[in-house]
């Protein structure tokens, strides 16, 4: 099931708000407003807010947690991949202890400042790809804008963005407010425009 | 509910992405395929008393097929399904293949007739799944002719159980480097697809700009950390982005860093931040749709604020 946004632009509104005279609003002024609006979606995440510009609900600092960049296979390789990020995410000031095959961290919020974000900053991101961030899909059909995550990062972006009971708090970073709304509009009226003058 | 719960239990066993449980899978099959192959070389090979591989011909033939042995093996229990199950997962990030082409038909003046065919896109995007099959396959392959040479060397050196540890250490090495592989091709579709959206706006507007997005922390790589600096202050064009180099994969408007890469291109936002009000906490579009929770539809709240 598709995790998605649709905002619809009716032609008529539009057309009212860009001018006097018969302008036609084409698919591409969509597409760069959709796109736009992806763009603002990335940025603010990466700032740790979300649509309404409040702060995303803090890393947990429960612990202790342990990391374990590989689950299966041979003891040594097990090993080997967590030195490998140990020496990675740096020993001084982490807090980060090595375990036999994993890496001790007091909270999963120690374990996030020990890959070296801005403290405080919850912004999503993780220390692999693919990320669900980068399957954010624009789409333009007739009057709508839709923006999409789509197949299993879409499970993970749900979980995020509605939050799991117990597990992960809500941290709404997919939606959008009315003055992301009001920027929409504004980007569709300024692509309209710059194609009426050239 | 369900599918949060899906999310929770996937969490608590490690495998918390497509290409996870890709790695976990192909360990699996290198694991069996490891013991069928052993199995297979104890049977056929020569060993003296002590359990040393005798030098003979006939051993030095049997070792040189060590990792034709090994794929076989591999093939027999699901290697190239895996493989293709992987790759065949990535339409799943698009809105389905049908859906999508039957969208662009319906957009063009002259509607095409009702027979298969693939857009340029849906080329590009299948010939990309074929890329990622084969260079997964090749790096496996690869680990086994490296198995195959260590083991042509060992012989009448190593016992049978040196040379089962040195066989199976050396085919599991392919691990991590198709998991790495495999998470750069997921990525780099997706780049594509939000290429491919790129395009369209690049053949009507004159000058297209882009910021480079992502991370920066400990593991961002020196060229994601130029990048990102680089396009705060100015966004490039694709026409630049095209000149740049990241020292690993070519294209970088689609791989962007490289292997395993968080970052993307996105079209360029210049001053039209949302600054949040102070001590403001407005409900917002989807909490005043009456009744409505979760991802959804704003078209008809959209429309009422239009």
């Amino acid at each position: 099931m598709p995790f998605k946004i649709t905002v619809s632009i009716p032609e008529t509104a539009t057309y009212k708000m860009v001018m006097s005279g018969k302008v036609p609003l084409m698919r591409t002024d969509l597409e760069v407003a959709g796109q736009r609006e992806k763009t603002r979606i990335i940025q603010r995440t990466l700032r740790g807010v979300d649509f309404q510009g409040r702060k995303f609900a803090p890393y947990s600092t429960n612990g202790p947690i342990y990391v374990y960049p590989q689950h299966r296979g041979t003891v040594k390789a097990r090993r080997a991949a967590a030195q490998r990020l140990y020496r990675q995410l740096g020993k001084r000031g982490t807090g980060a202890q090595r375990t036999r095959l994993g890496i001790r961290f007091d909270s999963y919020a120690a374990y996030k400042a020990s890959l070296g974000r801005s403290p405080g900053v919850v912004d999503l991101y993780g220390p692999r790809a693919p990320h669900m961030l980068q399957a954010i899909v624009v789409r333009v059909e007739g009057d709508t804008i839709i923006l999409g995550i789509y197949g299993e990062e879409a499970l993970r972006a749900s979980g995020h963005n509605e939050g799991i009971p117990g597990r992960l708090p809500q941290r709404r970073f997919f939606d959008i407010s009315r003055a992301e709304l009001a920027l929409i509009k504004q980007d569709i009226l300024a692509s309209v425009t710059a194609r009426l003058r050239d | 509910m369900a599918r949060r719960r899906d999310i929770a239990k996937r969490t608590d066993a490690g495998i918390t992405s497509a290409v996870s449980a890709f790695r976990s899978n192909l360990e699996d099959l290198i694991s069996r395929a490891t013991i069928r192959t052993l199995a297979v070389l104890r049977r056929d090979l020569d060993l003296d008393i002590e359990g040393r591989v005798v030098v003979s011909a006939s051993n030095q033939t049997i070792l040189r097929r060590i990792d034709k042995i090994f794929m076989q093996q591999l093939d027999g229990i699901g290697f190239q399904a895996l493989l293709k199950g992987f790759v065949t997962s990535f339409p799943g990030q698009l809105p389905v293949f049908t859906e999508t082409l039957e969208f662009i038909n319906a957009n063009l003046k002259t509607r095409l007739p009702n027979v298969t065919f693939k857009t340029p896109l849906a080329r590009a995007l299948a010939a990309q799944q074929i890329s990622a099959t084969g260079i997964l396959r090749r790096v496996v392959e690869a680990a086994a002719e490296t198995a195959k040479q260590k083991a042509i060397f060992s012989v009448g050196g190593y016992d049978f159980e040196a040379l089962s540890e040195i066989l199976a250490t050396q085919f599991r090495k392919s691990i991590g480097q198709a998991e790495t592989l495999a998470a750069t091709a997921m990525a780099m579709y997706y780049r594509t697809l939000a290429a491919n959206g790129y395009s369209q706006i690049e053949q009507v507007k004159k000058e297209v700009r882009y910021v480079y997005l992502g991370p920066l922390d400990r593991l961002t790589r020196p060229f994601c950390r130029r990048m990102l600096r680089r396009t705060r202050k100015t966004p490039l064009t694709h026409t630049q982005i095209d000149k740049l180099d990241n020292g690993q994969l070519p294209n970088v408007f689609v791989t962007a860093g490289g292997y395993n890469c968080r970052h993307q291109w996105a079209v360029a936002e210049v001053g039209t931040e949302v600054v949040p009000e102070e001590g403001k906490e407005a409900p917002g579009i989807l909490q005043q749709a009456a009744g409505r929770v979760g991802h959804a539809f704003l078209s008809a709240v959209a429309k009422r604020i239009l």
